[in-house]
Formats: structure tokens, C-alpha cells, sequence
């Protein structure tokens, strides 16, 4: 079924004229910025990341930066650290770096959790509970040594008239779950009298190196429950709505859904097995406020 | 310094300050000022007004060309001038010929005030 619909969109994004990726085009000045230019931006609000883990806490985000800088080839965008070329007017290749985002879910004090550290209150926007049929609850602390890992690997960005879309390969550089993994994201926009919207579906295959490393638990961890984690796809859908109230100013709302743990092998239904570490099979995000534009 | 070299150096900055430099083919020798063209945003076409001048020891027969196009032809003269107007929509090759043979290429190139806009490669807000 995934692969069938993944076909029809590659016949459909085939069969239409390429978009530009040097924004010569006017209709994509949203998503374009001025190279040799530090791009600032922050906004400001109420909103949450959820914490799947068991006695893990929810992320409460009140501020949120948006911090990017595009040279000719270099490139940093929200701690996406690249260098690109362009292979065709529509088509980038990249080398890019970032730190795994997985080990935030471990410990607040994670650098991939650095900006939001800072204004983390005790009194966390509490998900819903759901408790996984395991013989004894496993918490957070039980488990929280799990490795800040860099990972570096490529990016191919292809923009298409109304559509973008997005293809990752990550590998562990660090050598910490020795691992890698893949996202493949779709994106498109619109413009109304409500605002701009950006709606965005990806899925990502993480292998079993690294779904072991950070949700896998050994006997001694797991207090005599042993889990060996198997590579899991994660399919995810956001939602972005952004209206401008001046050159500056804007109101900004964002919204994510992912979905965890879905074994590749593991059977379907209520049943299937999941990681005793984890209280919840989704990591949801929401925000509401006002964004502000520095530079 | 000798008075020769301080002229020399002087006259050199001069012609550099204002955009003229010689290109010479052997005997054959053309300045081309300016050649650099500015805009005021990168999807703009700009519009360049620029002199060209050539001199020859012997009388020879020579045709101007841009991509291509052919702007003036001169025969047998000794030298030649040519002032021209174009729209630029980007960087375009100058040519000076004598009959088939490309003697002389210089680039007129379109820069703009605006700096150079790219999609971003990550999306906005993605700490998110």
C-alpha cells in the first residue's frame, strides 16, 4: 500500500514543472532567505513537546528560536550544520551534521533540549497516561545513560512547483549506537486570507543499532526485563499556520504528530510489543504565539 | 622614482578606478568600459551604456558581437569606436572578429545591489 502510494506521487511530481531553487520564482519568498545574512528569529508563547517515556517529563516551550545563515556552499539552519551543492536548478545535495535528537528524550539537560532548558518550569503540560502491559514499570532514571550522539550524512532537497520534498540519510559519526537512519519528507504550502499555511508529512526508519541504544534495556537496567529493540518506522504529520501582522511580527502556530516504535516485524494490533521504557506510542508537539524577526 | 614611473603608476590607477583596462591579440588592442553592470534586484535587467575602442598598426576589417549578435563592423581601418546600449539579463561575452577568427572576448557581467536569495534547506522553525 506505502509503496503504491509512493509511486503515484513519484508519476505526479514527474509529470510537473520544476521549481527553482535560487527563488527566482515568486511565489516561494516564504521559504528564502538572503545568503551572508545571519537570520533571526523568535518566537514567543505557549506550547509543549510530549515525553513518550515512562516518568520522562513533558517539554514546555515558551520560546522557540528559529536561527539560520546561508552562505554560497556553507550552511547552518537550527543546528543543521551543511554544505551544499546544486546539482540542478530544483535539486541540492548536501553533507550535513547535526546532533541525534534521540538522547533529548533522556535527559532535560541535553544539548538537543539546550534552548528549551532554559525555560523549563517543574509544572509540565502533562500528556495523557497509558500504561504498556509490562511486569513493572521502567522510568526515565532507570535508564538514562544513553549517549549524545553526532550524526552526519547526506540531504537532498527537490523543490517542485508546490511541493518539496526532502530525503535524509543519517549515520552515527560519533560512534556512540553506530547506527543510521532515514527520513524522507514531503512538504507543501499555500497562501489564504487566514494566513500562510505548511503542511508537511515524513516517515523515518530508524535501524535496530540505534532504536536498540536508546530503547533497548539490558537486565541490569531493566531490573531483569530484557527488551532488544528492532528497527521501527515513524511516520509523522505537521501542521504550520503563520499570519503576518507586520515586517516584523507575526502570529505563529505549530503542530506535529509522530507516531513511535512500529516494529517492522512486530505483529498489528493492540498487542504488539513495544519498549518497556516507553509510556506512549506518540511524541505530540504544539505551539501558539507571536514570532519576531531580528535580523 | 623617476617622474616616467610616478606617470606610469598614476595613469594605472586611473584607468583601473574607472573601469578601462587593454586587452591585446598580438597587435590588436580594445578597451571596453564598463563592464561590469549593476542592478538593483537579481531579477532585474540592467541596462549597461559602454565605450569600446580597438587599434590596429595595418588596416584590417573587424565586426563587434555580442552572443553572438553582431553590433558594428569596421573596415580597414586602423582603429576603431563604438558606443553602445544593451539590456542585460546576465553575464554576456563581448567578441571582436576578423571574419571567422575570434581576436578578442571580454564579459560584461550583471551584478545587483540585492544579495543572492536561496531556499532555505532546513525547515523554519525546526527545533520545534
Amino acid at each position: 500500500m506505502m509503496l503504491r502510494a509512493l509511486y503515484f506521487v513519484i508519476l505526479w511530481v514527474g509529470v510537473i514543472t520544476p521549481a527553482h531553487a535560487n527563488c527566482t520564482d515568486s511565489n516561494a519568498q516564504e521559504a528564502c532567505i538572503d545568503t551572508g545574512q545571519w537570520q533571526i528569529n523568535l518566537a514567543m508563547g505557549a506550547g509543549f513537546r510530549s515525553n513518550p517515556l515512562h516518568g520522562g517529563h513533558n517539554f514546555p516551550l515558551w520560546l522557540m528560536p528559529d536561527i539560520s545563515y546561508y552562505g554560497q556552499h556553507w550552511f547552518f539552519d537550527n543546528a543543521t550544520l551543511g554544505y551544499s551543492w546544486q546539482l540542478r536548478p530544483d535539486i541540492q545535495l548536501s553533507l550535513v551534521s547535526r546532533l541525534n535528537e534521540e538522547q533529548g528524550f533522556f535527559r532535560r539537560q541535553s544539548p538537543v533540549n539546550l534552548f528549551e532548558t532554559e525555560f523549563i518550569f517543574d509544572m509540565g503540560i502533562a500528556g495523557p497516561v497509558q500504561k504498556v502491559g509490562v511486569k513493572q514499570e521502567l522510568s526515565i532514571s532507570q535508564a538514562d545513560k544513553r549517549p549524545l550522539a553526532l550524526d552526519g550524512g547526506l540531504q537532498l532537497n527537490w523543490f517542485l512547483p508546490d511541493l518539496q520534498l526532502k530525503l535524509n540519510w543519517w549515520h552515527d559519526i560519533s560512534q556512540q549506537y553506530d547506527g543510521q537512519h532515514l527520513r524522507i519528507a514531503a512538504s507543501t504550502g499555500w497562501q489564504s486570507s487566514m494566513g500562510n499555511w505548511q503542511l508537511g508529512v515524513a516517515l523515518a526508519w530508524k535501524d535496530q543499532h540505534l532504536m536498540n541504544t536508546y530503547y533497548g534495556l539490558n537486565t541490569v537496567e531493566g531490573d531483569g526485563i530484557e527488551y532488544r529493540a528492532r528497527a521501527s518506522w515513524q511516520p509523522e504529520v505537521s501542521l504550520q499556520w503563520q499570519y503576518p501582522l507586520s515586517a516584523r511580527w507575526q502570529l505563529l502556530s505549530l503542530w506535529r504528530h509522530r507516531w513511535l516504535n512500529t516494529d517492522v516485524t512486530a505483529p498489528v494490533g493492540p498487542g504488539r510489543f513495544q519498549s518497556p521504557l516507553l509510556q506512549e506510542s506518540t511524541v505530540q508537539s504544539w505551539f501558539i504565539g507571536f514570532s519576531y524577526r531580528f535580523l | 622614482m623617476r617622474p616616467a614611473l610616478w606617470i606610469f603608476l598614476v595613469g594605472s590607477h586611473a584607468a583601473q578606478a574607472a573601469g578601462i583596462d587593454t586587452q591585446c591579440d598580438q597587435a590588436l588592442c580594445w578597451q571596453i568600459a564598463p563592464v561590469v553592470c549593476v542592478a538593483d534586484h537579481r531579477s532585474d535587467r540592467c541596462q549597461l551604456d559602454f565605450r569600446l575602442s580597438w587599434q590596429h598598426p595595418e588596416p584590417i576589417s573587424l565586426c563587434a558581437e555580442l552572443e553572438g549578435q553582431p553590433l558594428h563592423c569596421w573596415q580597414q581601418q586602423t582603429s576603431g569606436e563604438l558606443s553602445y546600449q544593451v539590456q542585460l539579463e546576465g553575464p554576456s561575452l563581448l567578441h571582436l572578429k576578423a571574419g571567422d577568427d575570434t581576436r578578442l572576448t571580454r564579459q560584461l557581467s550583471v551584478l545587483s545591489r540585492q544579495p543572492e536569495r536561496k531556499r532555505r534547506l532546513v525547515a523554519p522553525w525546526s527545533v520545534f
